[in-house]
């Protein structure tokens, strides 16, 4: 018996959007030239009646397909950016102690009170600021000697690009740091140094805030001055 | 002597969905078209990853169609397989078909 389909029975649609903590994930980390039309498949597979589960297995795969399809194809500035990174405490160390023995902080302490806490914050910034530079003009500089392949313009877009994405991570480690300090107060800042061992000195210095907020600006500030891989294979072609 | 490189699986099996779905071949098709032959779930992205690595050895080209409402906007790609593409799948086939020949009785099981 064929039974009719009441107005009263609600009918089970299939959700009309995809699942936008997966949607904004696909949006913000899955690189790649097709990323547009990739998109639009997803979408259009989603509206067709494919499930959450299985848009959510898409989007995860995409992003890892495209994060280490992009590794591979930018491993020297991975490289790059990790050993820059590391080095780079060292080098804020060496700064802040330069503007010690200049008297400088000594005269900014006289300042008023918001001035005081903007002068602070402008020189620790302008020392994150000076050595992104310095390590992607080095970078640039080491890629053009090898390749014969450098651009003015990429190189000074790539400069631009350090301001906003090093706004972005700043305030994001921040708030983790914050956040884990409030949940942890001995265990990650009491590091006891004479008395630590090698590994956890390791452990401490790749995971401090700067080592991570230099690392995660660098990486796609280097990957941005770095010709098209389009161009890269034509001109390997040619 | 010239470098000569075979299509891998994945890429072989790309390069005949082409030729089957014709002007009609983007991401849904072509992913539909493996998962039917293959009976497993294909990841768009890495049918686009092998894609975008096949256009760039010249072995398929690719274009963008119109933005469209179902796909919240944003427009299909289309691909193609070009000369070169379908002289490779044509050289891996013969490959193939000559080690299959030369297979034992007891191995072709």
């Amino acid at each position: 018996m064929k039974l009719a389909h009441s107005p009263s029975t609600p009918r089970i649609l299939p959700p009309s959007s995809p699942p936008l903590l997966a949607s904004l994930l696909f949006e913000r980390f899955a690189p790649g030239e097709m990323h547009e039309a990739l998109a639009g498949d997803l979408q259009e597979e989603f509206s067709h009646g494919r499930g959450r589960p299985w848009y959510w297995r898409q989007v995860l795969s995409a992003i890892f397909i495209g994060q280490s399809t992009q590794l591979r194809a930018n491993w020297t500035a991975f490289l790059f950016a990790a050993l820059w990174s590391a080095i780079s405490p060292s080098l804020l160390f060496f700064e802040v102690h330069f503007v010690e023995n200049e008297n400088l902080m000594e005269r900014i302490r006289q300042l008023a009170s918001p001035w005081f806490t903007v002068c602070k914050e402008a020189i620790e910034v302008s020392a994150f600021f000076f050595i992104l530079w310095i390590g992607l003009a080095l970078y640039v500089s080491l890629h053009a000697w090898a390749t014969r392949r450098g651009s003015m313009r990429r190189f000074a877009r790539a400069l631009l690009l350090t301001i906003p994405l090093f706004l972005r991570v700043w305030m994001a480690v921040a708030a983790i740091t914050v956040l884990l300090a409030m949940a942890f107060p001995q265990r990650i800042f009491d590091l006891d140094r004479p008395r630590a061992t090698l590994l956890q000195l390791i452990i401490a210095m790749a995971f401090s805030p700067a080592t991570v907020v230099t690392f995660c600006t660098m990486v796609p500030s280097l990957c941005s001055s770095l010709p098209d891989r389009r161009s890269r294979r034509k001109s390997r072609v040619g | 002597m010239a470098e000569r490189t075979y299509l891998g699986e994945l890429e072989l099996m790309l390069l005949l969905v082409l030729i089957n779905l014709g002007d009609d071949a983007y991401g849904v098709p072509i992913s539909r078209e493996l998962e039917r032959h293959r009976g497993r779930e294909v990841s768009l992205g890495s049918v686009y990853a092998s894609l975008e690595r096949m256009e760039g050895k010249g072995l398929v080209t690719s274009e963008l169609g119109e933005p469209l409402q179902e796909r919240g906007g944003r427009a299909r790609r289309y691909f193609r397989i070009t000369q070169k593409g379908l002289q490779q799948a044509h050289e891996t086939r013969q490959v193939l078909v000559q080690l299959w020949s030369e297979q034992p009785q007891g191995g072709a099981a």
